[in-house]
């Protein structure tokens, strides 16, 4: 799909979005007549705007996004349908706030400098329930929501090492603190094993995870696990490779994927250094 | 009667301070012997590493073996100096070897050797994570044993040496063939 074919798919459903958000406000003066007229055009209005949005961002998300990814990572394999799987989420103990609900897109992998990688868009939300005075309600809370990482490593460890900034809410490994008291004072590292801990984190890896956090510009959870793979994840509350609802040039859109990745690879490159 | 209530429980208070501190201490101890086994291990795996590099270097090395002449003891319970003395031997023999494989390529391309130095370079990383977890836990022993008031009940302990890499004697090393 080359850039012209992709701009008018792009012109065309926003039109639709237009005539959705006509046909809303159409709607809403009826409702003021009489709501059973207005209620049916109001939903009609909202289906089209969603359904144009989807296959909005389906198509143009999908063709930009492998487009601009192909060029930096190797057997690639893209799928905005899928992401990891909620059983690995649980079992790679980040540190993250309290989640009752997990949703993955985006999933990308492939091949990265020479290591495996793997990556989607990652929200964790919790439910909560809201009472004030005699009603309730119950509201979805987003506790994390960005990009969640894993590269292959070589290095054996006994026990997972997390790294978070988050420590106290950590139920999971013993607080290992290292020799750095200003590593100590930003970050907490937890693993069951102090030596697996210190070998992980050598002076190097410490300056690295600063270095991550600082580039990052967000919250960020890593673990080093013991399945031969790290995970890094990054609070920047947004998705990757999303389309907003004002993306209308397709050299705008590769654009700010190009920085996205380019953020992201940064952040990977950074996590290689250390594990050098 | 409030008196003696208030001085009961200040002795209370301090009889729980005091068992507390010496526990920490003993906890420490426990540590700090620990990470020392840590480091015997560790030393253990390299020095295993290195004599079966030294075996395959044997085959393709035979007019070198004579360079390196002095053999390298390890054995159970030495001191925090003996370990550090052949650490450094250890670095000294790994340099030269690898110094000296550079002359023989076909040694170096052999799948063993890259094998080998793979794993020496493992058993290198693991040796010094055990350092520093040694020697963290040195400087929390250290520290708390000279902190008033926890140090009146430090009971003659005196602070415990750290771990530190001596710098390679310049003599030629052996592990026996």
């Amino acid at each position: 799909m080359n850039g012209t074919e992709l701009e008018q798919i792009i012109a065309k459903e926003n039109k639709r979005k237009l005539l959705a958000l006509g046909l809303g406000a159409f709607g809403a003066l009826l409702m003021i007549i009489h709501p059973i007229l207005g209620i049916p055009v109001i939903i009609g209005a909202f289906i089209l705007f969603f359904v144009s949005q989807g296959r909005l961002k389906k198509q143009v998300g999908r063709a930009v996004a492998f487009k601009v990814l192909s060029g930096h990572i190797q057997d690639l394999s893209f799928d905005q349908d899928s992401g990891f799987s909620d059983e690995l989420i649980d079992s790679v103990y980040m540190g993250f706030p309290g989640y009752d609900n997990i949703k993955c897109g985006d999933y990308i992998s492939g091949s990265y400098k020479g290591r495996a990688i793997e990556l989607c868009d990652l929200e964790l939300t919790e439910t909560r329930v809201v009472s004030s005075g005699k009603t309730t309600r119950t509201e979805h809370v987003t506790v994390f929501q960005g990009p969640y990482i894993s590269i292959a490593y070589d290095k054996e460890v006994s026990c997972p090492v997390t790294v978070t900034r988050r420590g106290n809410l950590l139920k999971r490994g013993s607080l290992v603190k290292l020799e750095s008291e200003e590593f100590n004072k930003s970050f907490r590292v937890y693993c069951e094993s102090e030596h697996d801990a210190f070998y992980i984190m050598t002076p190097h890896m410490m300056e690295r995870v600063e270095s991550i956090y600082e580039r990052a510009d967000h919250e960020i959870y890593l673990n080093f696990c013991n399945d031969g793979h790290v995970y890094l994840a990054v609070d920047s509350r947004h998705d990757s490779f999303e389309l907003s609802l004002m993306d209308s040039k397709v050299e705008e859109i590769e654009k700010r994927f190009e920085d996205e990745l380019e953020y992201l690879l940064g952040l990977i490159d950074e996590l290689a250094e250390g594990l050098q | 009667m409030i008196i003696v209530i208030v001085l009961l429980a200040v002795a209370a208070i301090a009889a729980i301070w005091a068992i507390s501190t010496v526990n920490s201490f003993k906890r420490l101890e426990i540590k700090v012997d620990e990470a020392l086994s840590g480091i015997e291990v560790a030393l253990e795996k390299r020095y295993d590493m290195l004599t079966k590099l030294m075996d395959t270097a044997k085959g393709y090395m035979q007019h070198e073996t004579e360079t390196f002449t002095k053999v390298i003891e390890l054995r159970k319970g030495m001191s925090v100096k003996d370990l550090s003395a052949r650490d450094a031997e250890m670095s000294e023999l790994s340099g030269r070897l690898f110094a000296v494989a550079e002359s023989y390529p076909e040694l170096r391309s052999s799948e063993v050797f890259t094998e080998l130095s793979e794993g020496i370079r493992d058993a290198e990383e693991h040796l010094q994570a055990a350092r520093r977890v040694y020697n963290a836990n040195v400087r929390e022993y250290n520290t708390a044993i000279v902190m008033f008031p926890a140090k009146l009940l430090a009971d003659g302990r005196t602070p415990k040496d750290f771990y530190e890499a001596e710098e390679p004697k310049h003599q030629d090393v052996k592990i026996s063939f």
